[in-house]
């Protein structure tokens, strides 16, 4: 098939039936294997002229040129959907991925702090808070200063007479100071 | 049903006599030539099919105005040769998005084609003939069976005897190395 076939070998007028092998003309027929549905010729007519008919009543209707339009426009409005596409998904998508980085990075805060967390400092609280009820316990003294502070507290309640001094001070009515 | 002469039906339909009867006469009288002549070129039934009704939509379209410059029966044949190169052409493309080419899509389909029952000599012969470029292939076709001289092969296809001629002798030449090998 692929052999050259040299130039000098070719005379258009031996290419007549003559020069076909034997096969070629044997194997010859008008239809040359192809076959047709039943009834295809008797039919086709009519369809034909039902083709021409929907032709003539609504050329624009016509399948080839609906077809055609609508490549055109999916071609012309395809970038454009593209484009918004791609805008939506950037409008979407940007939050969403700052919420997750922040949730992302509160996570791993989170998990920072787990894992500087060093159990040791609860035993030694634990511990110091141990020995500090027991020094309580065994020294008088611990128990007065508990009690000393207490007194603090109470000595420092504001009296009457300190409202009274502050009200003064600020120019109060009068009688505000004589229901006191 | 006497069949006409095409100058008698090509008269009678642009006095505009019955129009529809007159076409339907024409229709009749080349829709096998015209069916066989499509189908070795586009090789699926259901293609040529839709082929074969836009070259009737075209001829009764333009039949108004034929004016005889050539034979009817040339018009109608370089239409449909027309109309067939131009359906090749679309599909060329669609094979080329599915990654084939266009032989090789016509080839699996002649195999699977339910309205081809061809011996294996006219499967292979047919496979043959897809492989041929474009114009060595309907000449061929026009020649071998159509039987057309080369005369009315020039007027259909506005090349030259000589042209016709030698992409004939090359098909011959292309298809026999192909069939027996050598």
């Amino acid at each position: 098939m692929n052999k050259k076939m040299s130039r000098s070998s070719f005379n258009p007028d031996n290419s007549t039936e003559d020069q076909l092998p034997d096969w070629m003309k044997a194997s010859r027929s008008a239809e040359s294997g192809f076959k047709v549905p039943v009834n295809y010729f008797e039919e086709l007519p009519g369809r034909i002229e039902q083709s021409i008919r929907k032709e003539e009543t609504g050329p624009q209707l016509n399948n080839a040129g609906s077809s055609t339009t609508r490549r055109i426009i999916i071609y012309r409005i395809a970038p454009l959907l593209a484009a918004a596409s791609v805008i939506i998904a950037l409008f979407f998508l940007f939050p969403v991925s700052k919420t997750s980085n922040v949730a992302s990075n509160n996570t791993n805060d989170s998990l920072n702090l787990t894992a500087s967390y060093d159990a040791s400092y609860a035993t030694e609280a634990i511990q110091d808070e141990y020995v500090l009820m027991n020094e309580m316990l065994d020294d008088p003294d611990a128990q007065l200063n508990v009690e000393t502070s207490s007194d603090f507290y109470e000595s420092n309640e504001i009296s009457d007479e300190d409202i009274t001094d502050y009200l003064m001070d600020q120019d109060i009515d009068t009688d505000l100071l004589a229901e006191l | 049903m006497t069949e006409l002469p095409d100058d008698v039906l090509l008269r009678l339909f642009q006095e505009g006599e019955d129009k529809d009867r007159v076409f339907s006469q024409i229709v009749r009288k080349y829709q096998e030539k015209i069916y066989f002549l499509v189908r070795r070129i586009v090789i699926i039934h259901e293609d040529t099919d839709d082929v074969v009704q836009n070259i009737f939509i075209k001829i009764w379209n333009n039949l108004d105005n034929f004016r005889e410059d050539s034979k009817l029966f040339t018009w109608i044949y370089r239409i449909s040769v027309n109309e067939s190169l131009s359906f090749l052409k679309s599909r060329k493309y669609q094979a080329l998005l599915n990654f084939q080419s266009l032989e090789s899509e016509m080839i699996n389909s002649l195999a699977d084609d339910r309205f081809f029952s061809g011996e294996e000599i006219e499967k292979k012969l047919q496979e043959a003939i897809i492989r041929l470029p474009a114009r060595q292939r309907m000449v061929f076709n026009m020649r071998y069976y159509d039987e057309l001289s080369y005369e009315e092969m020039a007027g259909i296809l506005d090349l030259s005897v000589g042209a016709l001629k030698a992409s004939y002798h090359f098909a011959v030449k292309k298809i026999t190395a192909e069939i027996t090998g050598n």
